[in-house]
């Protein structure tokens, strides 16, 4: 049972013409929103690009993102979004990469920061996890709200960098995803597949408890990392928890914790990515987890985690070092 | 010997390419060490800041270069989508007159889209690194961490093996079996210089030459540079640095060392008669036309 959204400000409203699904309601809005989404005409490319990758073009303000599945968005201004859906794409999949990449994009040109990051919270706080792709961090913040700390974001965290000087105010707006083995990890019920084909398996996933604010205050940043240099070969199931410092800090925000990073940096600029980044580096705490990424270590270290963030509720988490 | 092209415009890419366990990242180290020219050895550990290099089936770097995320695209429609990928890396990384170094462990084979998947026009070469398959059997039972070598072998001979994929860290790669892997390689159509392992260890110092020679590589035959690049990558020296601090690309499943023997001929310690025949039988002809039988050396 999802509990009821309490009415909470977002950083923007959205009126589409598609379900965003639950976690996006409060961002909805039927009339007057900041951002309308609609279908329609999609370019395959925009008119001399300014920067570009794989799959996106950015120019003069526009971001066009193009998805292997056939589903194409044009994000123009911060304030409307068209989309085009061909090759057999589906509201599915429309809404997957609608709640990811375009949002992580229409988010930057609004000018916030969307993180990549699961996160879990404790009241107003907001504790994030941050990793490389398919490192788990879902799955960790599934086995944590089973532990006492409520499910908060899936896998885009968006913050407020306006009011980084005070405090780091961050958003949610995604339901949780979890590949079919880290549903039996985490102990949680399917919803149903994610998109619907068979080549793709993550599953949607209730989480056994589940926030009900829509906004936090970030409140300490783990990076899960599976490999730590210096960890002697026959000690390679242990784990390592360490406090990162200030150019760790920012380091590992950029590299493992910027969602889509390459189109983000493109449509922030490289200097207001930077001075965010070292701002919210003074705010929040950033620790560093070394774990084996192995199903029988999981349990003890999400109970690791749940360890941590218990001291860092209570102010107790001083110098991490390693066990 | 046909030489790779030279590095022109977009025509970067030198694949490193191999059925796993059969050397890939020793090569690496080798040519790593040889291009840094260093008076230290280069780490395991930091081959990527050695020289510019990938790994074909990273989702780190997919996701990187793509702009969007892997994990939210089924496995055909990132595979489908790596060609782009490998272009777009060829096209923007900073000009240089050496190749963008990329390794895989996958078949030389279409997309599902119908596409190349190692793309000829952005291709110098391909270094493929072929070992004997009863040792690679041994090999890949230990990374995975079993001790049954019979899946191991059962895993060489079917037509449909992948590694990765699924929500694993690394995109999926598609081998077939191990004589197709290496037809689709031998085949392939660019030009490929092919690397007995069993040779590189044999001579390691002459065939690092033949291989930056191949590449086109300065200092190709500066006898000192390529004898210390060797020195910097003995595998005594690679198990000392393992153990010191670790390898980021051991599997976390395995109870050895990535860099466990290195040698040639371990089957003849470790599997059967009945998992020597079924190679053979699924393997022989591939094997004898690369000079491997369960009599000869390796």
């Amino acid at each position: 049972m999802v509990p009821a959204v309490a009415a909470q400000q977002v950083p923007f409203t959205i009126d589409a013409d598609f379900d965003l699904g639950e976690a996006a309601a409060p961002w909805c809005r039927a009339h007057g929103a900041d951002v309308v989404v609609r279908r329609g005409a999609v370019p395959l490319s925009l008119p001399r690009p300014e920067s570009r990758g794989v799959a996106w073009q950015h120019a003069a303000g526009r971001t066009l993102i193009l998805t292997p599945c056939g589903a194409r968005f044009l994000v123009e201004g911060g304030s409307a979004m068209r989309y085009a859906l061909d090759g057999g794409a589906s509201l599915a999949d429309l809404r997957l990469f609608f709640l990811g990449t375009a949002l992580s994009v229409l988010a930057a040109q609004r000018g916030l920061l969307p993180l990549k990051a699961s996160a879990v919270a404790n009241g107003e706080d907001v504790h994030a996890l941050v990793a490389m792709p398919t490192r788990g961090k879902s799955a960790w913040a599934a086995a944590l709200a089973a532990r006492g700390y409520p499910f908060f974001a899936d896998d885009l965290l968006i913050l407020d960098p306006t009011g980084l000087d005070t405090e780091a105010r961050c958003y949610r707006c995604d339901d949780l995803k979890l590949w079919p083995k880290a549903l039996a990890l985490a102990d949680c019920e399917s919803l149903g597949p994610v998109r619907p084909t068979s080549k793709y398996r993550k599953l949607y996933a209730v989480p056994r408890r589940r926030a009900a604010r829509v906004s936090g205050r970030l409140r300490t940043i783990v990076h899960l990392a599976s490999f730590k240099k210096g960890d002697a070969s026959g000690d390679r199931h242990s784990m390592h928890l360490e406090r990162l410092s200030g150019s760790e800090k920012a380091e590992a925000v950029v590299r493992a914790a910027l969602h889509s990073r390459s189109v983000t940096v493109a449509v922030v600029g490289r200097l207001p990515l930077f001075q965010w980044v070292m701002v919210l580096s003074r705010h929040v705490e950033m620790l560093r987890l070394t774990y084996p990424t192995v199903p029988a270590a999981f349990e003890a270290g999400v109970n690791r985690i749940a360890a941590l963030l218990s001291a860092a509720d209570s102010g107790a988490v001083q110098g991490c070092a390693a066990p | 010997m046909t030489r790779a092209h030279p590095v022109s415009g977009q025509r970067r890419i030198a694949w490193l390419a191999s059925y796993p366990r059969s050397g890939n990242t020793w090569t690496r180290l080798l040519l790593a060490n040889f291009l840094s020219a260093a008076a230290e050895p280069v780490g395991i550990n930091d081959i990527g800041s050695a020289m510019p290099s990938a790994l074909y089936h990273g989702r780190p770097w997919f996701d990187s270069v793509a702009g969007i995320s892997s994990s939210d695209c089924t496995e055909d429609e990132a595979e489908s989508l790596r060609p782009a990928v490998v272009r777009f890396w060829a096209q923007e990384t900073k000009r240089k007159a050496t190749p963008l170094f990329c390794k895989s462990h996958e078949a030389c084979r279409d997309t599902p889209a119908g596409e190349p998947l190692f793309p000829n026009d952005v291709t110098v070469g391909a270094v493929y690194l072929i070992r004997n398959p009863l040792d690679v059997a041994v090999s890949w039972a230990f990374y995975v961490g079993e001790e049954g070598f019979a899946d191991s072998v059962a895993y060489l001979n079917a037509r449909t093996s992948c590694i990765g994929g699924d929500g694993s860290h690394e995109l999926r790669q598609r081998l077939f079996d191990w004589s197709g892997h290496v037809e689709s390689w031998t085949g392939a159509p660019f030009p490929v210089l092919t690397v007995r392992y069993e040779d590189l260890l044999a001579d390691t110092a002459g065939w690092l030459g033949r291989i930056a020679s191949f590449l086109r590589l300065d200092g190709a035959s500066d006898r000192r540079r390529l004898e210390r690049a060797v020195a910097h990558s003995a595998f005594a020296r690679l198990q000392e640095n393992e153990d010191r601090e670790g390898f980021h690309k051991n599997s976390p499943h395995s109870r050895t060392p990535f860099f466990r023997s290195g040698v040639a001929g371990d089957w003849r310690r470790h599997l059967s008669a009945a998992q020597v025949g079924d190679i053979l039988a699924a393997h022989g002809a591939t094997m004898a036309r690369f000079g491997y039988s369960c009599r000869a050396t390796g």
